[in-house]
């Protein structure tokens, strides 16, 4: 916003939402006082700001608050330290490193006895000290005071010496606009707390690897190696948790695999640690919401770390209020993942309830019913992420990705059974077919998840779905297409076999209502086509014969 | 200096100084004008700066005592 706009919005202004605002800073403050009541008139407030005469912060400070009037504070780095004022000069004295510090934690407490916003400009200063070395110091410490009183820190952009010298105005008058639009923002936002749930995914997470794919032995959480993020991942939720904050994971696993790892001697992070581990193949967004609400807090202190952008679009979806944080696929994104759940989780104090808090918490999860399953708006979700699935007949060339995910998966897998090329050309020459799916969405493409292996007796003698898709329907879609288009015998028979791994298939042909005899799950083929309808209509489907 | 510019500085002035939307403003300076004084010269150039994303030294901003002498001033910074 520039100079004639901020005026031109004032002019005549006026509005039923009122707003009193104090703007304490020590330079001449009513450029910037324009530009925030034009902010304000931006957003439909009308703000009576008052302000301070100049150079008199200090004596400000030792005034009771006015109740209903909410004070925003503007510091430069004299306002801490008079002496670091370029309108003074350089100081003659050589002041004590002691006697600063001394002085500094003084200055902090008076403004930390205020419930205000505070804005830190970042200018530069004038040397304090004999050594360079303690002046850089003394500035990280500003910063540092800044930061304790939860001050937004802004660039030394913000400021112009030749303003300040010249006009005793510290703020650069190209930047007056640029600086209200950012204080308005802040003081609009509501004062976020810390978080107090941490909801972690576990897979390519806590650790790298698909337990459920490679067992517990496969996946890797060392500090070596493709484990060495997920190591560090862990530790950190171990230091949150010392310092109060709930953890539980939340997985499409079978319980007792996800609990496997924490159950090693060499763990970094015990089950105890955890309030819970939701290991099932239910929706995440309805396992957090029904957990939040036995914990009886809000879904807004909670945070949820996944690696699936979809499953981070599908919680954000289900419930906004959720902060959703993505594991990075790149180490280099470690650090801002780091810093992000630091900042989240923030705490000054810390009590021995908070280190209790973990203990506390699981005995009364232990004391209630599981959490309910109930899904939310998946329809909805599943419908916004225009999934196309390309389903191709495989049977007369590349195989190649078909055998491949036959032999690898374990948890979508009907029977477990592993056949070679040989033994799948074998069935193929005999006259069977071998059907595959891709599928993409509007986050990316997920190549070829499904394969669908059947004898010429129109026995699915394999049928196979990658994990990476589950809960999206797909094999509900795949095979609702294909009893539609390809099988034509009264029933769909599927050679199913119960494995240590494969819960989503029993839960998947429960769901559907097939019923299982001698190894045998079958269904009406008609009425399953019919019933796959509506979620056939989710998906854009092309098919490659 | 374009015309827009022109309007631009006079809108500046009549704000600042507080004149009528018409006023005439060439003819404006600090002896003719009782609301020109020293926080005025400050909201002056704050304006000033803010509008054209200009700098300017002291030297400059006390050379404006009127807006005849800001608009030869400016004329010479933006060239």
């Amino acid at each position: 916003m520039k100079f004639l706009q901020a005026h031109s919005l004032l002019k005549g202004f006026s509005a039923d939402k009122k707003q009193r605002l104090t703007l304490v800073m020590s330079g001449q403050p009513e450029n910037l006082s324009l530009f925030l009541r034009a902010e304000y008139a931006q957003r439909g407030v009308d703000c009576e700001i008052a302000t301070i005469p100049f150079n008199t912060l200090h004596q400000y400070l030792l005034t009771t608050q006015q109740s209903g009037v909410e004070e925003c504070f503007l510091l430069f780095p004299w306002d801490f330290l008079p002496e670091l004022d370029w309108r003074s000069g350089v100081n003659e004295t050589l002041l004590a490193v002691e006697e600063v510090e001394q002085r500094l934690e003084n200055i902090g407490a008076l403004f930390q006895q205020r419930n205000a916003h505070f804005f830190y400009v970042q200018a530069p200063v004038l040397p304090l000290y004999a050594s360079a070395a303690e002046n850089l110091r003394l500035g990280k410490q500003l910063v540092a005071l800044a930061l304790q009183l939860n001050a937004e820190v802004l660039s030394a952009d913000f400021f112009s010496l030749t303003s300040y010298l010249n006009f005793g105005v510290p703020v650069a008058s190209n930047q007056s606009g640029d600086l209200a639009d950012i204080i308005i923002q802040s003081l609009l936002t509501p004062v976020s707390q810390p978080r107090k749930v941490l909801v972690t995914d576990l897979d390519n997470v806590m650790w790298h690897g698909v337990i459920g794919e490679e067992g517990v032995a496969g996946v890797k959480d060392r500090p070596e190696a493709e484990g060495y993020p997920h190591f560090i991942y862990q530790t950190l939720l171990r230091k949150l948790k010392n310092q109060g904050v709930l953890l539980a994971a939340v997985s499409k696993n079978d319980p007792d695999l996800a609990l496997a790892p924490f159950q090693r001697a060499n763990a970094v992070l015990r089950e105890e640690d955890f309030i819970t581990v939701l290991a099932s193949y239910e929706g995440k967004a309805a396992q957090i919401n029904a957990l939040m609400a036995q914990l009886n807090l809000g879904l807004d202190a909670c945070v949820f770390v996944d690696d699936n952008p979809v499953e981070i679009a599908a919680v954000t979806q289900a419930l906004p209020s959720v902060t959703c944080v993505t594991f990075p696929a790149k180490v280099d994104g470690l650090a801002a993942l780091v810093a992000q759940l630091e900042q989240l989780f923030s705490t000054t104090r810390l009590t021995e309830e908070d280190k209790q808090r973990t203990r506390l918490y699981r005995t009364r999860l232990a004391g209630m019913l599981p959490v309910a399953s109930a899904e939310v708006n998946l329809e909805t979700f599943l419908r916004e992420l225009e999934m196309v699935l390309h389903i191709a007949d495989r049977t007369h060339a590349q195989q190649e990705r078909a055998v491949q995910l036959i032999n690898k998966t374990n948890q979508f897998n009907v029977n477990g059974v592993r056949y070679t090329e040989a033994e799948v050309n074998d069935i193929l020459q005999q006259g069977g077919r071998l059907w595959t799916a891709s599928l993409k969405d509007k986050h990316g493409d997920h190549g070829e998840i499904i394969a669908c292996l059947i004898d010429r007796d129109e026995h699915i003698v394999s049928l196979v779905m990658s994990c990476r898709v589950m809960q999206r329907k797909v094999e509900q879609a795949f095979l609702g297409w294909l009893a539609g288009r390809v099988l034509t015998k009264d029933y769909i028979s599927l050679r199913y076999l119960k494995t240590e791994r494969n819960t989503p298939v029993e839960h998947f042909l429960v769901a559907e209502q097939f019923s299982c005899v001698d190894g045998i799950a079958r269904i009406a083929r008609q009425d399953f086509a019919q019933q796959q309808q509506t979620v056939m209509s989710w998906f854009t489907l092309r098919v490659q014969e | 200096m374009t015309e827009t510019m022109l309007e631009n500085l006079k809108d500046i002035f009549r704000f600042v100084l507080q004149l009528p939307e018409d006023a005439s403003v060439e003819q404006v300076n600090q002896d003719n004008t009782p609301k020109w004084d020293s926080m005025a010269q400050v909201s002056l150039v704050a304006g000033i700066e803010g509008e054209f994303d200009v700098q300017l030294e002291l030297s400059e901003a006390v050379q404006i005592t009127s807006f005849e002498s800001c608009v030869k001033l400016l004329e010479q910074k933006l060239g």
